[in-house]
């Protein structure tokens, strides 16, 4: 009780300039994490789950827990001025569609890997990098860092690989298919569609 | 006389083709100010080129490399694998010393010298990672690209390698420093050099079977994969020269900052 408030201070202490912000505590933060983490090993990684079903429920997870708009918003970047609404909505849900095909078999694979929260750091704009830490079988250790953010309650705004983020890879993903699609925004969409196989 | 001659020909020969290549390689930056932030950002103005070398290399990929990581992948078990890997490893022990040492950086250098004394004793020649298992001092790696980025050299613009992939002036340059630090090159005599080469095909062997399914992921995952591999490529790099520790979630280095204005801050996300 006294670690978490003692933690608790330290992060409004930490994004002081952010003090009228509604910032989430580290604490808070850290187990928001946690808590995802026990629901995705126990609802996502069942070997008898069909893969329509383990898709359903990844995606519902990435709906509940992820600030998809924030995330859209910053991976369109300097695009997102002059997508128009309907462009917007179509790569939100395109988008959402590319993150489910790619990553929910992950978790078909899961071979009882344990990920460990190991702490938090409040961060200058009000959110929090929660650190966790994966142990593979073969002993390597993975750090996985999530960036929480309060967006009418907790969300996860980024994931952070081994100092990869995944918010920013893309931005650069989209940004390239846009550029060599003589900056349409539909040319993105175009490739979305292909690459998904969904309208 | 009439070799020498020659040989002196190369020179000059070889710089006007490296400049035609990178003449013709050469992207045009776009006038439109959006487009140009963005050309500036990738900062890749042989885009071109590089994504030349990049398709050749997926080919070359598809075609021998990824085949024969399976391969290794499929018929050794993992313990021989990962012996061979912990080998290579301690073999790499000596450049990455240098390296932590050029770097300033005397605890992490002082790792690496007992890392590579236990497990080449008592880890019977590096087979066995004893010094993680037994004692938890665990690996880290480290380059003169790294080391020169330490000391404030600039990364420089994206560039494609033929068969090593992505790079960039600093860490190319940086790869072939380390190659001629490596002591075991000078310990073989010539006729004994194979041996050297053989050491490093296996390790590109090695690295492409540790990264099958990641590499698969990311293309799976990617809509762009070029551009994508472009991104990964820095972000990784910058955190690799950051030095993270896991034990104390700290940046490890003196000097974090380099070339990266993300490092003074906590914020892992901010360039590309």
């Amino acid at each position: 009780m006294q670690r978490r408030s003692f933690l608790a201070a330290l992060a409004a202490l930490l994004s002081f300039p952010n003090l009228a912000a509604a910032a989430p505590s580290s604490a808070d933060a850290q187990k928001f994490i946690d808590s995802l983490g026990e629901a995705a090993i126990s609802s996502l990684t069942g070997a008898d789950l069909s893969e329509d079903e383990r898709e359903k429920r990844f995606r519902s997870l990435l709906e509940s827990h992820f600030d998809l708009p924030g995330i859209s918003k910053f991976v369109l970047a300097r695009y997102w001025r002059v997508a128009t609404d309907a462009e917007r909505a179509d790569f939100r849900r395109l988008f959402e569609n590319l993150l489910v095909q790619a990553y929910a078999k992950k978790f078909a694979e899961y071979a009882g890997e344990r990920f460990k929260v190991s702490g938090a750091l409040a961060n200058d704009d009000g959110s929090v990098t929660v650190n966790s830490l994966i142990d593979r079988p073969n002993g390597d250790q993975i750090r996985l860092d999530w960036r929480v953010e309060d967006v009418s309650g907790l969300k996860i705004s980024d994931l952070i690989v081994e100092g990869v983020s995944l918010r920013t890879t893309y931005r650069s993903d989209v940004g390239s298919v846009i550029q060599n699609g003589g900056g349409k925004v539909a040319s993105l969409l175009d490739a979305l569609r292909q690459k998904t196989g969904t309208q | 006389m009439r070799a020498s001659f020659f040989k002196l020909l190369h020179v000059p020969a070889a710089a006007l083709l490296t400049a035609a290549v990178l003449l013709a390689g050469c992207a045009t930056p776009p006038k439109d100010p959006d487009e140009l932030a963005i050309y500036k950002e990738n900062n890749d103005p042989l885009e071109p080129m590089n994504r030349y070398i990049f398709e050749v290399n997926n080919g070359l990929d598809e075609l021998l490399i990824k085949p024969i990581a399976s391969w290794y992948n499929l018929m050794l078990p993992d313990r021989v694998e990962q012996g061979v890997h912990n080998v290579l490893t301690n073999l790499n022990s000596p450049v990455i010393f240098a390296n932590d040492a050029m770097q300033g950086n005397g605890p992490r250098a002082k790792i690496t010298a007992e890392r590579f004394a236990i497990n080449s004793t008592l880890g019977v020649g590096g087979i066995f990672d004893v010094a993680a298992n037994w004692w938890g001092i665990k690996h880290h790696d480290e380059d003169f690209g790294q080391t020169m980025a330490v000391w404030g050299v600039g990364e420089g613009p994206y560039l494609v390698l033929p068969v090593i992939g992505p790079s960039n002036p600093r860490d190319a340059v940086g790869y072939g420093v380390d190659s001629v630090m490596d002591p075991w090159g000078w310990v073989l005599p010539s006729h004994l050099q194979w041996i050297n080469y053989t050491r490093t095909g296996i390790q590109g062997i090695d690295l492409r079977a540790r990264n099958l399914e990641t590499l698969d992921q990311i293309k799976k995952g990617s809509l762009d994969f070029y551009a994508t591999m472009r991104s990964l490529y820095r972000q990784h790099r910058n955190d690799e020269i950051k030095n993270y520790d896991e034990k104390s979630n700290s940046v490890f280095t003196p000097s974090a900052s380099v070339d990266d204005p993300s490092a003074k801050k906590p914020q892992l996300s901010q360039t590309n």
